[in-house]
């Protein structure tokens, strides 16, 4: 009866303890009454067939032989949660704020794989997150994908050097360090976009605020040939006109009750000039499920919705190949819900991590 | 029904009805022009009390619900919305909301229990009214909760009227807060300090004017008998003293008997200072005929509380003891035998505001930040019985039982960030028996606009949803002490009511339409 999905010995499917659920030998066979589409919508349900960590198919195929079977009635599969910008398991270690510019910093340093926040993660939904270097540097170092659960049931970083992390608000430029102006910082900014060779997929983060800040951001990053993501530009009205066509989204949240509507309004705003929409919350599910489910009752429309919890920070990450939507050869990243993932009232009915699961709620 | 009256408008010529219209202009500029019914038909009615109607319809008249039910016939002239696949329910009810509250404007701190919350709102800004209507918010409890006291709450009817006629309820439940910190050092010793401290404080306030009262009840009876044996008192003594004050003899008696009128006798004619005499008991029976009639409370028990109580009041103390005094230096052994008037005790606002509390004419809301909280203010109730409700996050559920078997309505506080670990609370407590009523009570305003989104978390934890539904409209109005006028859709009830397109508890749900008192105000 808990809104927590409790975390299960998933005894019923193989009999291992809960504390260690090993990759299945067997296939493992889910069956849904709807699934949430490539495009945000919800579609047909059926079974959905998962070997070896990856999706084998969705509603084409009966559950093979042998395989551990799962039934969901009003059960809804959605791709897990992606969350771009948290700081589990670690926070403060991600801030250096001893110089402005610290590109060589990477946030997989500071990755504790064993620590608690990455179990709770997995078990509200999400399934991959970035950390992500604080706002102290106006560059400031590499964001690091993480898995929030492997085969050897820890969180585990799963490609190289993620994408950079800029900061072009008044944070990054604090009175006693240099440089102390966008002018300077600008010049920079360009020498080391020109030098910067490490070839990563995925769009780089920016915090940038006010319209002036998105502006010279977006000048340079598109002059460098540089995918950007925007983060919370929540005062920048007269900015959000530049940005079709030149971020590849926008990264908002967490909101709550209290949020500003000027804020939770903005995800509309965005969806309206076709500028994709992803949600953060430090990798917390129900935050996100929360965030997601305010942008709709503030106008955004429930696939974009569904997509910003999922495919759309994916995209950004540049993990769009593998993760961020149900698809036949994508990694089993994916959460059954009781119902519609942006319903609040819907429970976590169970959720799998490559394939093993992390989380399901007790049969009652 | 074959023969149905026909509708004033129909059988009125038109010319006729444009006059008649503007000759009440005054009486329609007040409130609104005279609407057609509206019918709203073929929608899942929710009643707001755990019923729901499938296919059902609410016809709506004036300002009230005429009708509710299944294969309702459509009054002529009527206004019909279409209402099949949508869900129709009761307005909602947010009962601790900060809309429509300049937090400024009321006092911090402690001890401002007799600002009612009332003269705070601010109901010209349309902005909190359409907050409220976005999320299908009709009915507000208003209350502020800056200090350990703070006055009463107001009800307030989300609906832009400059009739002044919004408010519900203009004094409700005194909102009492532990364990916030709002701007002041909060520290649960000393708030359960000041807090019993207070209410002890009250107990004597009440006792020493119920001693006041029967003082003078007796201080009343010994002048009346000295009045009687007095007759002669001024005739023994005649000959030294000074000459009769002149209004009493002349208007006093009339003025008495005339009751109802402003005796011309009354302020003017008051003696001057060296000319009146103390052992004069006409003069004093005169002063009390006089201002008798006038209020004749004259005690603090009185109920009314018109506002000329305490002039009157210190006029009569004050005429008697002027007549006393001058007797002091001239008949010493006299005065001995006078009966003394009982000092009246200082009325103190904000003690006649917990005056009401301790005698169960308004009731408590206590909002309490912990288990402990909630704990102290248990036992507390063996010495006060006051008449209480909770408000609270999910240490609540720790107490279920004892809140169930004292029957105390418990409101929820849905936490902002809706943080799974509290949601199970309100389930919990529903499942001890206890009526949940759930609120977003934000620490911003604009909170109340999801209600709905807060209520849907906590089917989530457990709540059914014709429960949620409950809990924030049949349920909270009860809560409020407004259940007979919002919260449920039943025939005379305020026409508030809300119509979606998807469940009200959906995330995807569109809140389509709002009416307020039978007024369309949202529509999309």
């Amino acid at each position: 009866m808990l809104a927590i999905p409790l975390i299960a010995a998933l005894s019923i499917a193989s009999g291992p303890p809960a504390s260690a659920p090993p990759r299945q030998p067997a296939p493992v066979a889910i069956r849904v009454d709807g699934v949430v589409q490539t495009d945000g919508a919800i579609g047909p349900g059926g079974w959905i067939i998962v070997r070896n960590g990856r999706i084998e198919s969705i509603g084409t195929a009966a559950p093979p032989p042998g395989a551990a079977t799962f039934e969901f009635v009003g059960g809804i599969a959605c791709a897990g949660m992606v969350d771009v910008a948290t700081q589990l398991g670690a926070p403060g270690q991600f801030s250096e704020p001893s110089r402005a510019f610290t590109p060589d910093v990477a946030a997989a340093d500071a990755f504790e794989p064993d620590h608690s926040s990455f179990l709770a993660a997995a078990r509200s939904g999400v399934t991959t997150v970035a950390l992500t270097p604080g706002s102290d540097n106006i560059v400031g170092g590499r964001l690091a994908l993480i898995r929030t659960r492997d085969d050897h049931d820890r969180a585990a970083q799963f490609v190289g050097p993620g994408p950079l992390r800029f900061t072009w608000s008044d944070a990054a430029f604090p009175e006693d360090r240099l440089p102390s102006s966008r002018m300077g910082a600008m010049a920079r900014l360009r020498e080391l976009l020109a030098n910067d060779t490490a070839k990563t997929a995925g769009a780089s983060l920016v915090s940038a605020q006010t319209s002036d800040q998105i502006r010279t951001a977006l000048d340079a990053f598109t002059a460098s040939n540089r995918p950007l993501a925007l983060l919370q530009p929540f005062h920048a009205e007269e900015a959000l006109a530049l940005l079709p066509g030149r971020a590849q989204g926008v990264v908002v949240g967490p909101f709550n009750l209290d949020t500003a509507e000027r804020e939770t309004r903005l995800p509309k705003q965005l969806a309206d000039l076709a500028v994709a929409v992803a949600f953060t919350a430090n990798g917390d599910g129900a935050a996100l499920r929360l965030t997601a489910a305010i942008a709709v009752r503030s106008g955004l429309d429930p696939k974009s919705a569904r997509l910003g919890l999922t495919s759309v920070p994916a995209r950004l990450l540049g993990i769009d190949g593998d993760a961020g939507t149900l698809e036949p050869g994508k990694r089993a990243d994916l959460v059954i819900y009781g119902g519609d993932p942006l319903d609040l009232a819907v429970s976590i009915q169970m959720v799998l991590v490559g394939g093993g699961a992390v989380a399901k709620k007790e049969t009652p | 029904m074959k023969k149905e009256a026909r509708p004033w408008h129909r059988s009125v010529p038109f010319g006729t009805a444009v006059a008649l219209a503007s000759l009440g202009s005054p009486l329609f500029a007040q409130f609104g022009p005279p609407r057609p019914p509206t019918v709203i038909r073929g929608g899942t009615v929710h009643l707001g009390n755990g019923d729901v109607l499938a296919n059902g319809t609410v016809i709506l008249r004036g300002r009230e619900i005429e009708a509710v039910g299944v294969d309702l016939p459509v009054p002529e002239g009527a206004e019909v919305i279409e209402a099949a696949g949508k869900h129709v329910y009761p307005g909602l009810i947010d009962v601790e909301s900060t809309l429509l509250l300049d937090a400024d404007t009321l006092e911090s701190g402690e001890g401002s229990v007799s600002g009612r919350v009332a003269d705070a709102l601010d109901l010209f800004d349309p902005d909190p009214f359409v907050q409220a209507w976005s999320g299908g918010v009709t009915t507000i409890g208003v209350a502020s909760r800056r200090g350990l006291f703070d006055g009463p709450r107001a009800v307030v009817t989300m609906k832009r009227s400059r009739a002044g006629d919004s408010l519900l309820r203009e004094e409700g439940d005194l909102a009492i807060t532990f364990g916030r910190n709002i701007g002041r050092p909060s520290m649960r010793l000393r708030e359960w300090k000041t807090f019993s401290e207070q209410l002890a404080a009250t107990q004597k306030y009440i006792e020493s004017w119920d001693e006041y009262a029967e003082k003078l009840e007796e201080y009343k009876k010994e002048i009346e008998k000295s009045a009687k044996e007095g007759t002669k008192l001024p005739a023994e003594k005649k000959e030294e003293a000074a000459p009769k004050p002149e209004a009493p003899g002349g208007s006093g008696p009339g003025a008495g008997e005339g009751g109802g009128r402003r005796g011309p006798g009354g302020e003017g004619r008051r003696p001057r200072p060296g000319r009146a005499h103390a052992h004069d008991t006409p003069f004093l029976n005169w002063l009390r005929d006089t201002l008798g009639w006038m209020c004749d409370c004259g005690l603090p028990t009185h109920e009314g509380g018109h506002a000329d109580h305490d002039l009157h009041a210190l006029l009569l103390s004050d005429g008697v003891s002027y007549a006393e005094e001058p007797a002091k230096p001239e008949g010493g052994d006299a005065k001995k035998e006078e009966p003394k008037k009982p000092a009246r005790p200082n009325r103190e606002e904000s003690r006649e505001v917990l005056r009401k509390v301790l005698e169960g004419k308004i009731g408590v809301n206590v909002y309490f930040g912990a288990a402990a909280d909630l704990q102290n203010l248990l036992d507390l109730l063996a010495t006060y019985p006051l008449k209480v409700v909770v408000t609270g996050g999910g240490e609540s559920a720790e107490l279920a039982d004892e809140l169930a078997a004292r029957q105390i309505p418990t409101v929820v506080v849905q936490p902002h960030d809706l943080n799974s670990a509290t949601l199970g609370a309100a389930a919990k407590l529903e499942a001890a028996g206890v009526d949940v009523v759930l609120t977003t009570a934000g620490a911003t305003p604009g909170a109340t606009r999801h209600l709905s989104l807060s209520a849907a978390a906590a089917i989530a934890g457990g709540l059914t949803p014709e429960q949620a539904l409950a809990a924030i409209t049949s349920r909270a109005a009860a809560l409020l002490g407004v259940g007979d006028k919002v919260g449920t859709l039943k025939a005379g009830m305020h026409g508030d009511v809300v119509i979606t397109r998807g469940e009200l508890f959906s995330s995807t749900a569109v809140i389509e339409r709002v009416f307020v008192e039978g007024a369309s105000v949202l529509q999309r």
